[in-house]
């Protein structure tokens, strides 16, 4: 595969602070990548040096073969974005922002309409186009953004925490879009997101904190690299426990809060192994695959916070 | 040439943004003929007699305060709305609407063009809405007078809505700008003859008053409205020594010569504009 973006050392600075802080990466043509990151971690920053809006301090950005620091209008029209605060005009109708954006892109009008009903179809908001913006849920508004960003068939999407503030409902719906676009449409997408469930449509995916990529890797590799499956216990002797699965099956125990977390191979094959070898009575358990949390409490030694809808189910790739 | 032609279409969109996002607003509408409306009772009424001796003699040659004031309501308007929609631009920021049109393939220069001739399309509107208490101060309207108030208004509306395009580029708050804004006017109103003959004022009044690009377009709009209202050519040709009129080194300001000084301003504040909008993060 061909790389679509490829980033190189890059740098800003804001004053003092070094909200990024030499990251360098590719992305490979078709590919959903992630951004993984907490508040803060630089994530809105890359995006606005990758689509033109700031200018890196140092580094370089080529986006299907453009350097995009010496030559930004060249790829003005390659890109599609969708911001993480919305950029929509309420006072205007959905029709009458996609109108705007096809018109400062270049496109006629035939092109307009047939691209407007052909997207908007796909993500329900065609009965709603003549509604003032303003009377739109949030919801809507993001797909509305999401259909505009891709209206004159961009190259590249970059979605900035394209579910932010959203029911998890709504964000199904988006991701099962994203995963679509991924397998029907010619097009590559740069996520970021602070969510830890999000990153799992990406196939590929970079952690950064501090300005820093801390590990790129597939998604299923990262969550490999904690050794397959996740186990969550409580007993009624954390302590105790702790050391005892430490010393009988020589594993690596965590203690987050009052519950214990072990990382191993099989895990549906070792609970009855461990069940039977506890003293301590165990009041819980639970066997799940790791989740980006594991991964980056693993990298970092701290956790996300503030990591949103808890119980949003997880979506599964297809492949 | 197609990106020519790309241009104007760019242009063309932001400036049909503007004026629907206007047109939308029926409140401003209505509320922007309010204050004129207030002013012209108010201060036309209760101040009509007082203008015989303010500015001497011209009211035995049929002038009062009303129409005294007209002309220079007009300019008022032009000057408030022309200004204040330099504000489009911050509420953009504000709204985020203005990354979306930064990302984009269109110009910088097609931006602030749209803007600027959005703002002036507004302002030319609203002006012209002001002609509806002609007949309430006893001005009677023509074509031709209709069409040199709409090119002078224009013109007028391009220096005003440049400077406060330039303005809104430069900060991201809307009360920042309303600050900024009523610091800039409130001077340029009041030392423009606008509300007041200039007669016997003190010198460092008469010399702001001619470093005021406002009194430069108050006083092209006052020639060309009274020249349709038949006052006596000794009136007309000595506007200044009634204080109804600029003058400088000791000569009346000929028409052309207000209009060549607000179009010269009108080229360096649309110039300095897209400078602005050129050099934005
Ligand atoms: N325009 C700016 N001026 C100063 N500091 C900024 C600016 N934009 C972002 N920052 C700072 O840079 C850091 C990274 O911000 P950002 O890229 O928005 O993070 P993220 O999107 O990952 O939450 C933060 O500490 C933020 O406060
Ligand atoms: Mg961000």
């Amino acid at each position: 595969m061909s790389k679509i973006i490829s980033v190189k050392n890059l740098v800003k600075d804001f004053g003092d602070l070094r909200a990024v802080d030499g990251i360098s990466f590719e992305v490979e043509e078709g590919e959903i990548f992630g951004f993984l990151g907490p508040n803060g971690a630089g994530k809105s920053t890359t995006i606005k040096m990758m689509t033109a809006l700031l200018r890196p301090t140092e580094g370089n950005i080529w986006i299907d073969g453009v350097d995009v620091c010496s030559n930004p209008k060249a790829i003005r029209s390659k890109i599609g974005l969708v911001f993480q605060s919305s950029s929509l005009d309420d006072r205007l109708t959905g029709w009458e922002n996609l109108k705007f954006h096809g018109i400062l892109y270049n496109m006629d009008s035939d092109l307009i309409e047939r691209r407007v009903e052909d997207l908007s179809t796909n993500v329900g908001l065609k009965d709603r186009l003549g509604d003032p913006v303003k009377n739109y849920s949030g919801g809507m508004k993001r797909r509305l953004e999401l259909i505009r960003g891709l209206l004159h068939h961009p190259h590249v999407l970059f979605l900035d925490e394209p579910t932010i503030g959203l029911d998890p409902q709504t964000r199904r719906h988006i991701w099962e879009y994203i995963i679509d676009l991924e397998e029907n449409e010619d097009i590559s997408i740069f996520l970021t997101t602070h969510y830890m469930d999000e990153v799992e449509i990406a196939r590929r995916a970079a952690i950064i904190d501090e300005g820093k990529i801390i590990s790129l890797d597939k998604v299923e590799t990262l969550k490999k690299n904690l050794g397959g499956d996740i186990i969550v216990l409580s007993t009624t002797d954390v302590e105790h426990s702790k050391a005892e699965i430490k010393e009988k099956f020589d594993l690596d125990v965590e203690q987050v809060d009052s519950q214990l977390k072990i990382a191993v191979d099989h895990g549906d094959e070792f609970i009855p192994d461990l069940l039977s070898s506890l003293s301590d009575k165990v009041t819980s358990i639970n066997l799940r695959e790791p989740t980006m949390d594991d991964v980056f409490l693993d990298l970092t030694g701290k956790e996300i916070r503030d990591s949103g809808p808890e119980k949003t189910p997880v979506m599964k790739r297809g492949h | 040439m197609e990106s020519l032609r790309n241009h104007l279409k760019h242009i063309g969109i932001i400036w049909y943004r503007e004026v629907l996002r206007y047109w939308r607003d029926k409140a401003r509408i209505v509320g922007s003929i309010a204050m004129p409306f207030f002013f012209l009772v108010i201060f036309g009424s209760g101040l009509s007699s007082s203008i015989g001796s303010m500015a001497g003699g011209a009211a035995e040659m049929g002038l009062d305060f009303k129409k005294f004031m007209f002309p220079g309501i007009i300019g008022m308007t032009t000057l408030f709305t022309s200004m204040f929609s330099g504000l489009s631009v911050v509420r953009d920021k504000e709204y985020g609407f203005l990354k979306e049109i930064l990302v984009s393939p269109a110009d910088r220069v097609a931006v602030a063009a749209g803007k600027i001739l959005g703002g002036s399309t507004v302002t030319m509107f609203q002006a012209t809405l002001i002609f509806i208490f002609a007949p309430f101060v006893g001005i009677s309207l023509s074509a031709l007078m209709l069409l040199k108030i709409w090119g002078i208004i224009f013109i007028g509306a391009i220096l005003f809505t440049g400077l406060g395009t330039y303005v809104g580029s430069r900060l991201s708050s809307t009360e920042g700008f309303q600050m900024v804004m009523n610091f800039m006017i409130m001077p340029m109103f009041f030392m423009s003859g606008a509300f007041f003959p200039l007669k016997d004022i003190p010198n460092w009044m008469a010399v702001l008053v001619r470093v005021n690009p406002f009194a430069y377009l108050t006083d092209s709009m006052r020639k060309v409205i009274f020249s349709s209202m038949g006052l006596p050519a000794q009136v007309m040709n000595n506007l200044p020594d009634y204080g109804l009129g600029l003058s400088l080194f000791g000569n009346p300001v000929k028409l052309w010569i207000d209009l060549t000084i607000v179009a010269t301003l009108a080229l360096i504040t649309g110039s300095i504009a897209v400078y602005s909008f050129n050099h934005m993060d």
